[in-house]
């Protein structure tokens, strides 16, 4: 009987160790350092290319007002950089098994993003043509407001000079 | 003294696995106003804060303005914020016959008060903050006609703040929806039903929306 509760012990605190593991292990991350991301990337990330067509073709870049082009030249962020920082801003979850890809872009939205309050309304900031990594967290799990929960690609747009988010869009997984 | 052991370890697992199935699993809780009515948009002034989100991923708090068909489809616009994410960002979404889409930018202010409209003409969906279109989406990927217009917070359990807090409640009004002769017009807002009047989907979710209808109230988390 005593061995049962030991053994009962001994599970139970594996498994809520094993839990809070597997919840913490990539999105604890700080997001506010921006300066340590680029220092330290985590260079162990599995990551592939995403073909650029694939994107571009994605349609809701277009529903969203969104538009790219292929950008070939060098960045200041290199793409090691921009995952890790990809981690800290995206909203989603992730772990060891999500795909990961990354492409370089000159990214543009008809749209702008409003000022930061009423008083600076016309405080708006407009996307055009900004050198930018678009890192794609592939069939990440969502909760919609109904209560369903469904799988999407969350798409982390980021200013590949300075490092900082120009936006996320997230979308129903696309058939490939 | 075998038995009992195996007893003992196929319990805990069985209990182990429940709790595990039970904290990872997902669910939406509402407090807000809504107003059955044929329409083509929703809009309100809501103020915004800064919950506490927790640091799990999984989780959020959110305000909003939506045009909703059931709860099959929507479109919305407002603020979210993320377990992990240190401020509120805007978001717009919607979820149409061609599939789910979100998009967050940074922004707004703790602290400001934002027009927010989610409304269509006979062309495109716009989701607009203070005036400023953050998307125009064409109805041709929306595919779904409005029955509903709703107004409010939400929050992924008790575990997190719902928008508002006992000394210092999230604002939101006027109240108005687009009619479908494009006029926007001043509304009130209901309580969901099955909720008590006062509360949300959540013991902790609280609001002032009258019995008779509100066109502006505030929502708040009793815990906070």
């Amino acid at each position: 009987m005593k061995k049962g509760y030991k053994l009962a012990i001994v599970s139970f605190s594996c498994v809520l160790l094993a839990t809070v593991a597997l919840n913490t292990h990539f999105k604890s991350l700080d997001k506010k350092n921006i300066v340590n991301a680029l220092e330290n990337p985590n260079t162990s990330t599995p990551v592939q290319d995403e073909n650029f067509a694939n994107m571009q073709n994605n349609p809701y870049l277009k529903d969203n007002g969104f538009s790219i082009k292929e950008e070939k030249g060098n960045f200041k962020i290199n793409k090691e950089s921009a995952i890790e920082l990809a981690k800290r801003y995206m909203v989603g979850n992730i772990d060891e098994s999500t795909k990961i890809t990354a492409i370089k872009t000159d990214f543009s939205s008809k749209n702008k993003i409003p000022g930061p309050t009423k008083e600076r309304a016309m405080d708006t900031k407009e996307i055009k043509d900004v050198p930018s990594w678009i890192v794609t967290f592939h069939d990440i799990k969502v909760l919609l407001h109904n209560g369903e929960t469904i799988m999407t690609d969350e798409n982390v747009v980021i200013d590949s000079n300075s490092g900082e988010e120009v936006l996320i869009f997230q979308h129903e997984s696309l058939k490939k | 003294m075998r038995n009992n052991l195996r007893k003992n370890v196929s319990l805990f697992l069985f209990i182990s696995t429940l709790l595990l199935s039970v904290s990872t699993s997902f669910a939406a809780y509402h407090d807000i106003a809504y107003l059955t009515t044929s329409n083509n948009g929703a809009a309100a002034n809501i103020e915004t804060q800064n919950p506490y989100a927790s640091s799990d991923y999984n989780k959020f708090s959110c305000a909003w303005v939506m045009t909703n068909y059931n709860t099959s489809y929507w479109a919305q616009v407002g603020w979210m914020k993320y377990g992990g994410q240190t401020a509120p960002k805007y978001y717009y979404e919607y979820r149409g016959t061609s599939g789910w889409n979100r998009v967050f930018f940074t922004g707004p202010s703790v602290g400001s008060f934002i027009d927010y409209l989610v409304g269509s003409d006979s062309t495109y969906m716009y989701f607009r903050a203070n005036g400023t279109d953050l998307a125009t989406v064409a109805l041709s990927s929306l595919g779904f006609t409005p029955n509903q217009v709703q107004w409010g917070g939400e929050a992924t359990g008790s575990d997190v703040q719902s928008p508002g807090s006992t000394m210092n409640p999230v604002s939101i009004g006027p109240l108005k929806y687009k009619s479908t002769s494009n006029v926007w017009t001043n509304c009130s807002g209901y309580k969901l039903p099955g909720c008590t009047i006062g509360y949300g989907e959540l013991s902790n979710q609280r609001n002032n929306i009258s019995s008779s209808g509100s066109s502006n109230f505030e929502v708040w988390d009793s815990n906070y």
